[in-house]
């Protein structure tokens, strides 16, 4: 839940951005400040223009007014530009800040959070919300000073114009301010209700739009009908209240607006027939009085409303920024591999209050390929996570080569021991930017090498563009095992002294999981390797099994020996007693 | 390369949002700009005058009080937003609290009517800048 911060806490937060471009924020508000004061000033020099022109005919000075009007208007045009370019530099810069600030932090954050983090609500944080802090600054900070600072002069103007007019305005403008003021804020309510409504019902579209195979598979075409036109009734209800709402406080809005006007009108009318206005005056208080209303009340109820949503944003990013991350990672000394045996001693974890890991102890030899069986849910992952240095806070100790990982730092823990998932993460750029996720500085030779050695330079050669071909929707698509033999190519560039295989196998096609398994055993030559296997195959291929219950380790023993001796594991696998026996 | 670079455009932003001294300067232009072209142009500030025309042989005569400074022009009105007539105005004869000025109109197809009970009678008294009428008199042209 992220806590409802106000403009002060708002400015603070992104104090630290602000200050790296200071002098252009300070750059970008004394060109609108200027401007705002041209734009005060052209309604007085219009009035003493027509006042030249209508009552005593002087053409001359009406022409000087307007050379001096036309120089100005010239020069406000390329302040605007020059404050715009301003505007656009700071909207890329700035923005670039806090969004690769978030993208650091992001990556840096404990493996806690990312799992309970929501992929969407990550994405418009670091996309949309980032953006907003910019909007935030200049529409709710500098817009909102300049708009109170324009009504102020405009209060003032009307006070030296004509004195009465100055008190109509001074008394009524703080009930309209109220009433404005106050129906923004309903309006803001509904139109929340209605956004956060609308937000349920993308979101269950996406969801549902997503998962159209298996609804049609499960036949639950009918149960999603129906929560569509529930969906749909609250949207349109949503719809109505807020359309309603607007409606009713727009026009009480500018039935008060409306007596504003009217009890000046009436004075003005009154004055000018006293021969204490001009037709000039008469302009310049019509037009301040329009203005008041217009850009400094509602445009400022506008910006407060809005400087709340934007803060909301802004409380997210923060909040964001303040978890705990990887840096707090205690451990500094380098992962020095020889041999790589993994000692787990008396291991225990808990995610939050569900303890996975509970005495886990167990010797992994040297060069030697584990498999970890056990069922969903009994901590094999959980145990590869606490190698890669995912969580820190466990009991017992995980020892390399007599190296506690605790004490290791992370980049060199993470550079000595490699992992390939069931899904291999390929993004759509070409296969060499793909290959050199792992080994930057890997020439094309080693790449080749290290695709030969993972069984898939053949496929690569027959490409037109060889290793420049892109991966992706409407380019290159890869299949399953061919994702696995990338996967493993990255694996021969890394180089790791440790090789964890969690379900690599387990979407692959029997005959495909044979090739995949023979490519293993020239990558696993003088390597350790953890085999998080469902499948006998892949068992079948190790040294040695571990399997585990209950966060423990239940029976440890040759994949043989367990087919015969362990009614567990032949229970997982689900092997006949006959087969075995054959 | 899919867009050529534009070195100008570079150029541009580069001075425009590294060296704050070039977007000050431009600011400070328009400021004294604005200050200088408005305290060049010079309007007349009025004073108003309730008037009593006469009609003598040497032409309309009106009693102003105050002694005011005149100038040859004035403005002569019963309602300014239904007509005002541009007048010449020459002085006659002062006195210590008053004095008495001649008027004409401006344009000799002009026909003052003398039979208006109650006139006005704005004269230059002296000029301001156009500076000092926007800021310091929000356009006010009288004191």
């Amino acid at each position: 839940m992220t806590r409802r911060l106000n403009i002060l806490e708002g400015i603070q937060i992104l104090s630290k951005y602000i200050k790296k471009y200071k002098k252009n924020f300070f750059m970008f508000y004394v060109g609108w400040l200027f401007d705002t004061f041209l734009i005060v000033l052209t309604p007085i020099v219009f009035s003493i223009m027509i006042d030249e022109i209508v009552y005593y005919k002087n053409l001359d000075v009406f022409l000087n007014i307007s050379l001096v009007y036309v120089v100005m208007a010239i020069f406000s045009c390329v302040l605007y530009f020059f404050i715009y370019t301003q505007h656009q530099y700071l909207m890329g810069m700035y923005t670039f800040d806090i969004k690769l600030d978030l993208f650091k932090k992001v990556h840096q954050l404990r493996a806690t959070y990312l799992t309970d983090m929501k992929s969407g609500d990550l994405n418009n944080t670091v996309l949309v919300d980032a953006s907003e802090c910019m909007h935030f600054v200049i529409r709710n900070v500098i817009h909102l000073i300049n708009g109170l600072l324009s009504g102020i002069f405009y209060i003032f103007y009307i006070y030296i114009i004509s004195v009465p007019a100055g008190i109509v305005i001074t008394l009524l403008l703080p009930f309209a301010a109220y009433l404005t003021f106050k129906n923004s804020h309903k309006i803001r309510n509904h139109t929340d209700d209605q956004r956060h409504i609308e937000g349920q019902y993308v979101s269950w579209l996406f969801e549902m739009i997503k998962g159209l195979r298996d609804i049609r598979l499960l036949n639950a075409k009918s149960t999603f009908k129906s929560q569509l036109s529930s969906f749909m009734r609250k949207t349109f209800k949503a719809e109505r209240n807020a359309e309603f709402s607007v409606l009713a406080s727009e026009r009480i809005i500018e039935f008060i607006n409306l007596v504003i006007q009217l009890s000046l009108y009436i004075l003005c009318a009154y004055l000018t027939l006293q021969g204490e206005l001009t037709i000039g005056n008469i302009i310049v208080l019509m037009s301040y009085v329009f203005t008041l209303k217009h850009f400094t009340i509602i445009r400022t109820a506008q910006n407060l409303m809005d400087a709340q949503s934007r803060l909301t944003k802004i409380s997210k990013i923060h909040s964001i920024h303040s978890l705990d991350d990887e840096t707090t990672w205690k451990g500094r000394d380098d992962l020095q591999i020889d041999k790589g045996e993994i000692k787990f001693q008396n291991i225990e974890f808990k995610y939050k209050d569900q303890k996975v890991l509970k005495g886990f102890t167990s010797t992994i030899k040297a060069g030697k390929r584990i498999a970890l069986v056990g069922k969903s849910g009994c901590g094999k992952t959980t145990l590869g996570s606490l190698l890669l240095g995912f969580y820190e806070n466990y009991n017992g100790h995980i020892l390399i080569d007599d190296n506690d990982l605790k004490q290791c730092n992370l980049k060199s823990l993470r550079q000595q021991i490699g992992i390939v998932h069931q899904d291999v993460l390929i993004f759509n750029m070409s296969i060499k930017e793909n290959l050199r996720l792992s080994n930057s500085k890997a020439s094309d030779k080693v790449l080749w090498a290290a695709c030969k050695k993972a069984g898939i330079s053949d496929y690569i050669e027959q490409l037109p563009q060889g290793l420049e071909s892109v991966i992706g929707p409407n380019h290159l698509q890869l299949s399953g095992g061919q994702k696995q033999r990338l996967s493993i190519a990255r694996i021969y560039l890394k180089n790791p002294n440790i090789i964890i295989f969690d379900e690599a196998t387990s979407a692959l096609d029997n005959e495909t999981e044979q090739l995949i398994l023979k490519s293993w055993n020239e990558l696993l030559i003088n390597r350790t390797a953890i085999v998080i296997a469902h499948s006998l195959e892949s068992v079948m291929c190790c040294d040695e099994v571990i399997l585990m219950e209950n966060g423990r380790v239940k029976t440890v023993g040759l994949p043989h020996d367990l087919i015969n001796e362990s009614q567990e594991f032949r229970d997982l696998f689900n092997i006949k007693e006959e087969s075995y026996i054959a | 390369m899919l867009y050529k670079k534009n070195t100008l455009a570079r150029k541009y932003t580069y001075v425009l949002t590294q060296k704050p001294l070039v977007f000050i300067c431009f600011v400070l232009i328009g400021v004294v700009l604005f200050i200088n072209l408005t305290s060049k142009v010079l309007l007349d500030v009025h004073s108003i005058h309730t008037i009593q025309l006469q009609q003598f042989d040497e032409g309309i005569i009106v009693r102003l009080e105050g002694n005011p400074i005149i100038y040859d022009k004035g403005y002569l009105y019963i309602d300014k937003n239904e007509a005002v007539i541009p007048v010449i105005t020459e002085l006659t004869k002062t006195y210590p609290t008053y004095c008495y000025v001649s008027i004409t109109p401006c344009d000799p197809n002009e026909v003052i009517n003398t039979k208006w009970e109650q006139a006005y009678l704005e004269v230059p008294i002296r000029t301001e800048s156009l500076f000092h009428r926007i800021i310091a008199k929000g356009g006010k042209n009288r004191d």
